[in-house]
């Protein structure tokens, strides 16, 4: 199992290792088109090892959208501002600001966008494609530093925790960040369809 | 037609129309809907409407009737119901009567808190007048669970014997001077929502007497035997509504009928059923300006790489590189959208393609959308743009305002024209058509399997056609003599002799001579009863909301074996046609000229697109063909609706299916179907459709 764990992360690194922006000279639009080619693989609850993550450079993050029972690795494959798009090899992408989850796609019913500020906005699209806006009111709470680990790699944390109410029920984010600012795992609900969306970061 | 078979018929569409699971946040419960089909109580109506854009099917029945109906809210207090009747035991010897019937109901003012909603309608208004009513409603919601009505009627709603006479001719004229005269009725009635979930009573005072099917007044032409008799105004239900949203309803009528409503929606508006797709191409941030050199334009062979670049991302979203201009500062593409239904989507993917393939220095991107060779429109988009509002507040907006849409360049004037040729495609396929059959008065179902191919010799000369193998169509022969050439009314000879048949045969060419004029010529087997040749000129500029055209036919008959054989008869015909988006969702078409029969008239098209693609319309054609030729209703008149699969299957395609009720056999007002007529196939790449569609530009 670990092998087979391996060989997804590996094949993940290679499609995705020479990824660059510079134009039509650098052959990576292929390597691109091969993600999303890939047939998608079959989610895998097995815990990632430091011996798989070897070598791999890309940033590398682990998701799983537990009511879907969707689960997939993505590696970054665009950097916009401050915003960081990871795509998996099926095609699933998920766009993070930090921590926080801004947008998804290929996961059905799609956060299209997030805005932050005081009070958030999420955005989805109606079947008659019109923007749908939910305005959660969320408390955050600073919860302290916890001991978490990931990839075998024990990390200190700082949690952060939203509890926040829309008109369709009532949620709780959580963000777990490393003491120099960057994120290490995240429990963010994506929309009222997708639930809870939960990402690690595993390099 | 038993009352079995058409209850099995509406079900069918209901199926087909609800596809997956109905809207759930419909604001009207489905058992507010009557036995007319429309926002009614039981048999009386309410001041009510349905959502906007809510498509309701209806099938009701009690005593000798029973009534099909559908009803589409056009706009949010336009209601109109087109309703199919059958009335046994009706004429003089217990005959059977099938009968057409429109409503229009228009709520005048919205409920509020203290003034109740206030409705007008009318039942009937051009057909041969057996439901014809005309009323004035007022409803208000008086208790948490409980809604009132009550109401003024005119004609079948006054309380009397007095209505409005019967168009004993073939009915289709409104009889504007009968509106709202006479006798006034009133009528009213309660609905309590019970405690038990989705269950509502209903109670309603009834004035109508059902003169015509009591024979009450002894009429010589009607049947002699009442169908029920009337012992009380009172009429009680119980309705129960699903969570899927279909209703089913019992009521006691008159104090002597037991009937029975079954009724279904469905909301091309407010549909949940998700949208799975591969994820687009994110923006890649671009370095700073210093690093936006141009050197790379000067590359051997770097236009080249970048064209098969392109082309290969494109098609991994489904669209086709048709032509490529390149310059440091600023690109400008031709693509031919295979996939996506909602052309703001395949503009937002190419530029996300773009945006990956090409150099820092490019800033400036063109998009032209191609269509069978004819470029239909420019979408021309700053990168810059792309970049900051990728994940910008009101993004959606936003990029829709930056997006500049207006008339291309010819593909003739790209620099690179990567597409080879020929092309071949090919596709298969059911379709189905609801049918009112003008001579036997029955509607049915005219279904089979399509099999179409097409081979392209350059991107505007094509030549292609099509199988048809019905498994369910009318193979009646006409019955009686007729005033008009026979151009529809062998229909059943067709289906007949010529099943499976070849459908159409043609060889097509398109053409561009002006940035904002199309043509088109096509000839072969045009469709599945004439051949000849056909040709078309449209003007309509891309970020224009309307348009004029012109087509002429010159055709002859085929024979019924539906192979290559012509019969007798030929005629030139043609039209001028104009064509009126409204809005991004109404469009008005009106064609003025002679039909195939060789009669003058016009037809008016109203239909209503949202921006999904569901597409809900109506047609009237009204031609110098006296009515009794006509047939039934005067003059030729349908609904059809187009549904995409891609709302059905929660994924990209353009697919579509495609039903409605129409009268195929009517010789009068019948127009050529020539297929890839110029405005069907631009409309999608114009302002109104880009412009209504941004929302899916970022997805």
């Amino acid at each position: 199992m670990i092998k087979r764990l391996s060989a997804a992360i590996g094949a993940l690194f290679v499609l995705i290792s020479c990824s660059s922006n510079q134009g039509v000279e650098i052959d990576t639009i292929r390597e691109t088109i091969n993600i999303r080619n890939a047939s998608n693989a079959a989610p895998d609850d097995n815990p990632v090892t430091q011996d798989s993550l070897k070598g791999i450079t890309q940033k590398l993050i682990r998701v799983k959208v537990p009511r879907k029972n969707i689960s997939f690795f993505a590696a970054r494959i665009a950097t916009n501002g401050d915003t960081d798009t990871y795509m998996s090899r099926a095609g699933q992408s998920v766009t993070v600001t930090g921590a926080a989850v801004i947008a998804t796609r290929g996961l059905g019913f799609d956060l299209i966008g997030r805005s932050g500020g005081e009070r958030s906005e999420y955005i989805f699209l109606d079947d008659d494609h019109k923007s749908v806006r939910i305005r959660p009111h969320c408390r955050q709470t600073a919860l302290g530093s916890q001991h978490i680990e990931i990839a075998e790699i024990k990390h200190t944390a700082n949690l952060l925790q939203e509890r926040c109410n829309t008109d369709q029920g009532r949620h709780i984010n959580q963000f777990w960040v490393a003491r120099n600012g960057d994120p290490l795992r995240v429990h963010h609900w994506v929309g009222p369809e997708l639930g809870i969306i939960e990402i690690d970061w595993l390099n | 037609m038993g009352a079995l078979r058409q209850a099995l018929y509406c079900s069918a569409v209901y199926f087909l129309l609800s596809g997956v699971p109905t809207c759930a946040d419909s604001n009207l419960p489905a058992s507010d809907i009557g036995m007319y089909g429309a926002p009614d109580l039981i048999d009386m109506p309410s001041a009510d409407v349905l959502p906007d854009g809510q498509i309701q099917l209806t099938f009701s029945g009690f005593a000798d009737f029973n009534k099909s109906s559908v009803a589409f809210q056009m706009s949010p207090r336009l209601t109109g119901v087109l309703r199919y009747s059958g009335l046994s035991n009706y004429a003089s010897g217990g005959g059977r009567v099938l009968d057409r019937s429109f409503d229009l109901h228009y709520q005048l003012l919205p409920e509020t808190k203290h003034t109740p909603a206030i409705a007008i309608g009318l039942r009937d208004f051009m057909g041969t007048s057996i439901y014809s009513a005309q009323y004035l409603v007022a409803s208000k919601q008086v208790r948490p669970a409980l809604r009132a009505t009550l109401g003024l009627g005119w004609s079948r709603l006054s309380g009397t014997h007095q209505l409005q006479p019967l168009d004993t001719g073939t009915g289709g004229v409104p009889a504007f001077d009968q509106w709202f005269r006479g006798p006034v009725g009133v009528f009213g009635g309660l609905v309590w929502e019970t405690p038990i979930e989705g269950l509502t009573v209903k109670v309603e005072y009834s004035s109508d007497l059902y003169t015509r099917e009591n024979n009450v007044l002894g009429d010589a032409t009607l049947s002699s035997v009442p169908s029920f008799t009337r012992h009380s105004d009172i009429n009680v239900a119980l309705s129960y509504r699903f969570q899927s949203g279909a209703n089913v309803e019992l009521s006691y009528l008159y104090g002597d009928q037991i009937g029975v409503q079954f009724s279904g929606f469905t909301n091309p508006r407010t549909r949940k059923t998700g949208y799975y797709d591969i994820a687009p191409l994110p923006i890649q941030g671009r370095g700073p300006a210093m690093h936006q050199s141009t050197d790379w334009i000067d590359r051997d062979g770097i236009k080249a790489l970048a064209a098969n670049q392109l082309a290969d991302l494109l098609a991994r979203d489904g669209a086709r590189l048709m032509g490529l201009s390149i310059d440091a500062q600023e690109v400008r593409i031709w693509i031919d959208n295979r996939k996506y239904s909602v052309p703001a989507q395949a503009i937002g993917r190419a530029a996300r393609a773009m945006a990956r393939v090409f150099p820092d220095s490019v800033d400036h991107f063109e998009i032209i959308l191609v269509r069978n060779g004819l470029s239909l429109s420019r979408v021309a988009l700053d990168r810059t743009d792309l970049e900051t509002l990728e994940h910008a507040d009101r993004k959606i907006e936003k990029i829709a305002q930056r997006s500049h849409v207006d008339d291309p360049p010819a593909l003739a004037t790209a620099e690179i024209t990567p597409a080879r040729y020929p092309q071949f495609s090919w596709s298969w396929g059911p379709y189905a058509q609801i049918n009112f059959s003008d001579f036997n008065d029955q509607f049915g179902i005219d279904g089979g399997v399509r099999l179409r191919g097409r081979i392209h010799l350059s991107p505007k000369l094509s030549f292609g056609g099509s199988l048809i193998k019905t498994f369910e169509s009318d193979k009646t022969p006409p019955v009686g003599p007729s005033s008009l050439p026979r151009v529809r009314s062998n229909l059943g000879l067709y289906n007949a002799v010529g099943d499976p048949g070849l459908e159409t045969l043609t060889l097509d060419y398109t053409f561009k001579p002006a940035p904002a004029v199309y043509g088109r010529i096509s000839v072969g087997l045009l469709e599945s009863m004439f051949g000849g040749i056909s040709g078309e000129i449209l003007w309509k500029s891309a970020s224009q909301n309307w348009g004029l055209g012109l087509e002429l036919n010159a055709v002859k008959q085929r024979d019924f074996d539906r192979r290559f054989g012509f019969q007798n008869y030929s005629i030139v015909t043609g039209h001028i046609s104009g064509y009126f988006e409204l809005s991004n969702e109404v469009t008005a078409q009106l064609d003025l000229g002679r039909y195939l029969a060789g009669d003058w008239g016009g037809t008016l098209t109203i239909e209503r697109r949202f921006a999904n693609g569901w597409r809900v319309g109506a047609f009237a054609t009204l031609t110098d063909v006296d009515r009794d030729s006509f047939g039934e209703g005067s003059f030729d008149k349908g609904i059809f609706v187009e549904i995409p699969l891609t709302t059905l299957t929660s994924t990209p395609t353009q697919a579509s299916l495609e039903t409605g009720f129409r009268s195929v056999n009517a010789d009068g007002g019948a127009r050529l179907n020539v297929e890839n007529r110029l405005y069907e196939m631009i409309r999608d790449g114009h302002f109104r459709r880009i412009s209504g569609s941004f929302g899916r530009f970022w997805q």
